[in-house]
């Protein structure tokens, strides 16, 4: 009975250490080449333009493969999955601008746009301690297939 | 150019809210031995900075709030840089609550150069960014000018803040730090009240700030929160994240229209974007953290 108990408990040790982990972080300079560039998916997330420009609605980033693991913050557009992606209970591995590793929904992200005949992806850098990232011939990291305007009540005359 | 408000889960940084009501005093002595030595010696004595600012951990009941600048300006001649004290000038400026921002360079020396400079200082000390920020969001704007709308928009102000992103900011602002409600101009009559517009468009930096944070981008720049502030909640981090030679609208996806809005064309790259913005606040502005 004591093993019993002693083993549901360093579960839940376990458990708890798990969700209040710290996100692993690149050091600037780490090799980026296991990465390309995703975009979120604005119809699957039903975002409008106004939305969209606002910043309401966008994914939620974790730092793990669970809603349970706690979040890590959300992501607005360009996403750096990690390549081939790397899928666990529905979540996809990614990388976020400033190097953190988290995960991301696999149903709300989607291959970046790209003009017909294309291969493009991105290529990745670092910039300082930011991650940038270089968009490769035709691709485009638009939020709507074919672009989208800034809200006519936001646009200034 | 358009701004916008955010409303999205936060990572908190900077100054936390409160009453924080900074009295700065000046030590007088400094006057006196000038007078000494202009007695003794004819010759004009030109003071170099100010004299030495006292911070009183207590302010004291019954005097007006009283601010100095903490850069920039020659006090002779009636050039930038003059006092301000509470009441403000004569472009019906209030005078500001919350806690002091410092600055620096250029754009901080010309918002600090109004008569409203100081309270638009504390106001981003309020809202917990940098007066340097604030003042390159002034700068980038109106060259800091209090002027009023025109071409049937409603961007004005000194920090040309359109209606509805105003009320949503000056509202989210309140919210921030309920203390400030006695130091504002209540309606979209404080667009113009240049303190009250700092309050909103401080709290506009801070949105935008820690919605780069929320992207996983540590310390927002001026640069890069820049790109929020223009580019709208979903392409400005986007923007903020890519390399110099990426074309801008293969990133945005705005149109002819928009992009020459905010003086870009088709073929302008990000790193043109950034060239105009370091040409006009300087490299050491551009690169100021805006969170506190």
């Amino acid at each position: 009975m004591y093993r019993v108990r002693s083993g549901v408990a360093l579960a839940l040790a376990l458990t708890v250490i798990g969700n209040c982990a710290h996100a692993e972080r690149l050091q600037p300079g780490s090799p980026l080449s296991g990465y390309q560039c995703y975009h979120i998916d604005a119809e699957a997330l039903k975002l409008t333009p106004e939305a969209a420009w606002e910043g309401k609605g966008f994914p939620t980033v974790f730092k793990g493969p669970s809603e349970k693991s706690g979040k890590l913050g959300v992501a607005s557009g360009v996403v750096y999955v990690a390549w081939p992606l790397q899928k666990q209970n529905g979540f996809v591995q990614i990388l976020r601008f400033g190097g953190d590793v988290g995960w991301i929904s696999g149903s709300v992200i989607r291959p970046l746009y790209r003009e017909p005949g294309s291969k493009g992806g991105c290529t990745l850098s670092w910039r300082g301690d930011l991650v940038q990232y270089a968009l490769d011939p035709g691709a485009k990291a638009w939020l709507f297939r074919d672009g989208h305007d800034i809200p006519e009540d936001k646009i200034r005359r | 150019m358009s701004a916008r408000s955010r409303k999205r889960v936060c990572l908190q940084k900077g100054a936390s809210p409160g009453g924080r009501q900074w009295l700065w005093l000046v030590a007088g002595a400094s006057g006196a031995l000038a007078a000494q030595a202009a007695n003794a010696d004819p010759q004009v004595v030109l003071p170099i900075g100010l004299p030495v600012q006292v911070r009183p951990t207590y302010s004291e009941p019954g005097l007006p709030a009283f601010s100095f600048p903490t850069g920039g300006g020659s006090l002779l001649g009636g050039s930038p840089g003059s006092i301000d004290t509470s009441g403000g000038g004569g472009d019906g400026s209030t005078s500001a609550g919350g806690g002091s921002s410092a600055g620096s360079g250029d754009a901080y020396n010309t918002m600090m150069a109004q008569s409203w400079g100081s309270a638009a200082a504390n106001a981003a000390g309020a809202m917990g960014v940098s007066a340097t920020a604030l003042a390159a969001t002034c700068v980038m704007e109106s060259n800091c000018q209090n002027v009023g709308a025109s071409g049937g928009g409603t961007a004005s102000g000194a920090f040309q803040m359109i209606n509805t992103t105003y009320t949503a900011d000056i509202n989210g602002a309140l919210a921030y730090d309920p203390t400030i409600s006695g130091s504002i101009v209540s309606g979209l009559s404080g667009q113009m009240d240049p303190t009250t517009e700092a309050y909103a468009a401080s709290y506009e930096l801070r949105t935008d700030a820690l919605a780069l944070q929320s992207d996983g981008i540590i310390d927002p720049t001026v640069l890069q929160t820049r790109a929020v502030y223009q580019f709208g909640g979903s392409v400005g981090p986007d923007v903020a994240a890519a390399s110099d030679s990426d074309n801008i609208a293969e990133i945005t996806g705005l149109s002819a229209a928009s992009l020459a809005a905010n003086g870009l064309t088709t073929s302008s790259t990000v790193g043109q974007w950034r060239q105009t913005i370091i040409n006009k606040l300087g490299s050491a502005t551009a690169n100021q953290t805006v969170l506190q």
